[in-house]
């Protein structure tokens, strides 16, 4: 970790002692140094290990990130504009592709890509106490990857055949579940979408278990179905993901059908509403309850009861009239505009949202 | 590099006669080149001092100008060196064309400083990027049609693409959120080209924007494609010319792809005339480009060249080394689409009541025929 800081050094760069000590997570990485070519969705995995997603490479990276416990909420107002003003860039050319909150610090992590065009550098950023923002640096920290295997996996062994095998993938959500590191891929050429899960610490990308995940329609018809962002989530009887397809049901499967070569058909819990798309999703408990929060497009941020995620029964029966069915939300319109949410404990969230004219990082009681 | 204005600053209004008797001194000036800003013209006794607590952005602080307070903006990423008699400061990142910045260093020993704005210069350059292709490329496209892609001459801006695509309807009305507007943006690596799917939930049965709201695109009408002429290059700078595709819709196509029904044109041996392959449907251009294949009786590719004509009906591949008279085997992926998504053996939907299973356990398609007599 690298902070430019009023009271330090020459070069205002120290390596801060760390005050979030990695667990056996943090076993397996080793110094070196992240090249990022792009940057996509980001997660942490136990002991304050960030992992950063590459899209371009087909890439994932875990980082230690010796991070310094974060005193008191953190907010920033005009976090796009401050971030321009660090990096040095012009406001419109920053763009926060996701945030993360490191559950063993507090502090939060983005994911900015700095520029539009095809030589934009990625650089992740951190929002700590006071509101501090810094950048990460990625230069002889504690690492290691998981490169994906090409997406075009069906018979390509012909030998000198192939004039040129481009990734093709892009990630659109990365969590972490019970020792994986599981990974949301949508193609942007075949319309395939394929969840990865890679055992954690990284050893071998080829342990990765690679699933297909279809949307069955009220029963009758099934398609290959991408999906947009994904939560875990401990039921009474095992750990679940629930994941929210790019077009709007939200479904749920046991993490444990996540088996080599496995086709997994969610079973739809709650359909989102039209001209809504699911952003991002958090897992909390109040009150002995578990909730699912999620932000969307097109309206305040949904609060789910999970109560029955083990017995609600799949949506099978047409939803007329811009209805929803399944599992009961209340829309809370006052956290209106979300586009990043994580969770900072189960009291607390920190968001980006759009007020105005201005894009603020808030930290905001659960609601 | 536009050095706008230096100045005295006063921390402390009261001290008007110290900073006059003060201006005597040579005073330290402040440059911008171009890659680094380097205080000069330090006197040994200021270096001496600065390389005591060596220098921090307490000496010398570089905020962007954005818009907002001194105080409320973040320091600029970056280091800061002492060079014999400079104070030099390089920023973490290559600053941004058109961005203004204040640099003001903090006289050692003093609590005086002294600022200067600069200013990068801006992208200049004309418009140079257009619309190259747009796939499909026929004018007639199936109601359930998956995905365009957008190709264009230059490589392009991302981040904001939806903006600038709108689909309008025959009498030039936007059709309401008729793409799958997904933040990654779907490019390839020199951001040339743009994979647009259409909302797959207004494509799909049984889903709720389909049943709701009904299809992006109706069978009979026609639709324009437009993109608009604002979308940025990658250097910033705005398109050519607005590109604009018209079509009509036709029925939607739910039939899997089926090489069995291809037409192959074999070339004489002894030449590089291309093999032809005539589809039977239009199918998806990138794909069809990459996943379809030629290999000798021994199971090894053939290299050579592919394109596509006849809006993508048409399969023509040159190789590098004249054919030989035999066997050869043609070969796709399964995973090639036509236009609305159905794939070698596998519907876009598949009727779980109906199907019996996906049929084809091979991973690749495959079928043989003869070059020669």
């Amino acid at each position: 970790m690298k902070r430019n800081s009023l009271l330090a050094g020459m070069a205002a760069i120290a390596l801060l002692a760390s005050h979030v000590t990695a667990d056996h997570h943090g076993k397996g990485l080793k110094k070196g140094d992240v090249k990022l070519t792009s940057v996509g969705p980001i997660a942490f995995a136990p002991g304050g290990v960030l992992l950063v997603s590459d899209p371009k490479a087909a890439t994932i990276y875990a980082v230690a990130t010796d991070d310094q416990k974060a005193k008191g909420k953190i907010n920033v107002k005009n976090v796009n504009q401050k971030i321009a003003a660090l990096i040095g860039a012009n406001p419109d050319q920053v763009l926060i592709v996701d945030m993360a909150v490191n559950p063993a610090s507090g502090n939060a992590y983005l994911a900015v890509s700095r520029g539009r065009d095809a030589n934009a550098a990625s650089v992740i950023v951190k929002a700590s106490s006071g509101g501090k923002l810094s950048t990460v640096s990625l230069k002889g920290v504690k690492m290691s990857k998981a490169v994906l295997p090409d997406p075009p996996k069906n018979g390509m062994v012909g030998r000198g055949r192939r004039r040129s095998n481009p990734r093709l993938s892009s990630i659109t959500d990365l969590s972490f579940t019970d020792g994986r590191v599981v990974v949301a891929g949508l193609a942007n050429e075949e319309f395939a979408s394929t969840l990865r899960a890679i055992p954690f610490p990284f050893k071998s990308v080829n342990k990765a278990t690679t699933v297909e995940i279809y949307h069955g329609a009220h029963g009758k018809f099934e398609t290959h179905s991408p999906i947009r962002t994904m939560v875990p989530f401990q039921s009474e009887r095992e750990t679940r993901l629930l994941a929210a397809y790019i077009c709007t049901p939200l479904v749920e499967f046991p993490v444990s059908d996540l088996k080599p070569a496995a086709k997994i058909t969610g079973k739809t819990i709650a359909e989102l509403g039209n001209r809504n798309r699911p952003l991002d999703m958090i897992v909390y408990q109040q009150k002995g309850k578990s909730y699912l929060l999620i932000a969307n497009s097109s309206r305040g941020i949904m609060k789910v009861t999970t109560d029955n995620i083990d017995r609600v029964k799949s949506i099978t029966e047409r939803v007329g009239g811009g209805g929803t069915a399944g599992l009961k939300y209340e829309t809370i319109e006052a956290w209106k505009g979300v586009a990043q949410l994580d969770k900072v404990n189960d009291q607390l969230a920190m968001i980006i949202r759009q007020d105005g004219g201005a894009v603020n990082l808030e930290t905001l009681p659960l609601p | 590099m536009i050095r706008l204005r230096q100045s005295l600053s006063r921390q402390v209004a009261g001290l008007v006669l110290a900073t006059c008797f003060s201006l005597h001194a040579v005073e330290p000036s402040i440059e911008w080149r171009g890659k680094e800003v380097a205080v000069t013209g330090l006197t040994a006794a200021q270096v001496s001092l600065l390389r005591k607590t060596s220098p921090t952005e307490v000496h010398l602080s570089i905020r962007m100008d954005i818009g907002l307070k001194w105080e409320d903006t973040p320091s600029l990423s970056g280091s800061r060196t002492l060079r014999s008699n400079e104070l030099v400061f390089r920023p973490e990142f290559a600053l941004g064309r058109g961005t203004k910045f204040i640099a003001r260093f903090r006289l050692p020993g003093s609590k005086r400083f002294i600022q200067s704005r600069f200013e990068v210069p801006k992208n200049a350059g004309k418009p140079r990027a257009s619309v190259a292709a747009v796939y499909p490329s026929a004018d007639v496209l199936p109601e359930n049609l998956l995905k365009f892609y957008l190709h264009f001459s230059h490589p392009m801006s991302r981040g904001d693409v939806y903006r600038h695509i709108t689909l309008l309807d025959e009498e030039e009305i936007p059709v309401e959120l008729p793409f799958l507007e997904i933040g990654e943006e779907l490019w390839d690596p020199q951001q040339r080209r743009l994979t647009l799917l259409i909302d797959p939930g207004r494509v799909k049965r049984g889903v709720k924007p389909l049943e709701d709201i009904g299809p992006a695109m109706l069978k009979g009408k026609r639709y324009t494609l437009h993109v608009s002429r604002e979308w940025q290059d990658g250097r910033g700078i705005r398109m050519v010319r607005e590109f604009r595709k018209s079509f009509k819709v036709s029925s939607p196509d739910r039939s899997p792809v089926n090489p069995l029904a291809w037409r192959i044109i074999t070339p004489q041996p002894k030449t590089r005339e291309p093999l032809k392959l005539i589809f039977t449907e239009s199918l998806d251009h990138a794909l069809a480009s990459r996943v379809i294949w030629i290999e000798d009786n021994q199971g090894d590719a053939i290299g050579g060249d592919v394109k596509l004509s006849k809006k993508e009906t048409h399969w023509h591949f040159t190789p590098k080394k004249p054919w030989t008279e035999g066997r050869y085997h043609l070969r796709a992926e399964l995973i090639l689409e036509d236009l609305a998504g159905n794939s070698i053996g596998r519907p876009f939907e598949v009727d779980v009541f109906e199907r019996v299973d996906d049929g084809l356990k091979e991973p690749a398609f495959g079928r043989a025929f003869v070059i020669g007599p």
